[in-house]
């Protein structure tokens, strides 16, 4: 493999690991957000 | 969160998201066409300019783990905790790539993708004492004490952080002394330098959104498991006065 070849997979790489962690972060963020939606409609609904 | 219940959408996250989308532009450009070649490394020393910021980042990441676990065992407040596993959580996503864009540079420079020197030996260490950290959170049942534990690891495992930094001047290693903050001043030029500060401010304002994402997402999973701890309790209470009702009839 030439030098520029390792420049490359090094930022590919990086970036896969990155768009890999904030893809995995927005889904437990919006998992959390479904949870606790569904958990405060069922607190108005008790009050009711 | 906001109040009905998404994440991001508050002004800090903005802030950080834009700020942090903006200079890793500023970045990239200056990284890949405004510093110019290394006539010795060829192409691949630009790799400098991701895995120099991504140990930083690393550095950080921990030494927020050791003050916010500090924090915790003198207040015992749980806000310290969230804090704490927010930052080890994306400190050790930049460790691994310290490690990986480490060894791919290491490969053509040095010929080796992997040897046993102290920088790199230290820096595996690091990465491992962050896995156990998370290993005690997973495997200790009882939240309050998993969450004492965690942080007397989070203070004992940033030792190493001092240690892998003066690993290069301690040991006759493969891995090069610091060419930044070397006495003396740095020893490469301006452009090399200026793309590196820039370089490490997107770094950091990154690192700031992930973590500040991630503790969003903890605070609202201790939230979570409050309400879920409560509603059992409630349950149990109401199935006790039922069975008590029960044999008094």
């Amino acid at each position: 493999m030439d030098n520029e070849t390792y420049l490359f997979m090094a930022f590919g790489i990086s970036w896969v690991v990155f768009a890999v962690y904030l893809w995995s972060i927005n889904n437990q963020a919006q998992g959390l957000s479904e949870e606790v939606r569904s958990l405060r409609d069922q607190q108005d609904d008790e009050h009711q | 969160m906001s109040p009905d219940g998404r994440f991001g959408g508050s002004a800090t996250g903005k802030i950080l998201a834009i700020g942090t989308g903006v200079t890793m532009l500023i970045a990239i450009y200056m990284m890949f066409l405004y510093a110019p070649q290394d006539t010795m490394q060829g192409p691949v020393q630009r790799v400098f300019y991701l895995h120099l910021p991504l140990a930083w980042i690393a550095y950080l990441a921990f030494f927020i783990v050791f003050v916010a676990s500090i924090a915790y065992l003198i207040k015992r407040n749980r806000r310290w905790d969230q804090l704490a596993r927010s930052s080890a959580e994306v400190g050790l996503v930049f460790t691994t790539l310290v490690i990986i864009t480490g060894s791919i540079w290491g490969r053509p420079i040095w010929g080796t993708f992997w040897e046993w020197d102290a920088r790199l030996t230290t820096t595996l260490i690091l990465w491992f004492i962050y896995l156990g950290y998370f290993m005690v959170r997973a495997y200790v049942s009882d939240q309050e004490r998993a969450m004492r534990y965690a942080a007397v690891v989070g203070i004992i495992g940033f030792i190493d952080v001092p240690i892998i930094h003066m690993s290069v001047r301690w040991w006759r290693t493969l891995h090069p002394e610091p060419i930044v903050t070397q006495s003396g001043g740095p020893a490469m030029p301006d452009s090399m330098l200026y793309t590196l500060g820039v370089s490490l401010v997107a770094f950091t304002l990154f690192f700031g959104y992930l973590v500040y994402q991630k503790l969003l997402i903890e605070q609202a999973k201790d939230q979570v498991a409050d309400h879920n701890l409560a509603v059992a309790d409630r349950e149990a209470d109401e199935a006790r006065e039922h069975s008590a009702k029960g044999a008094t009839a």
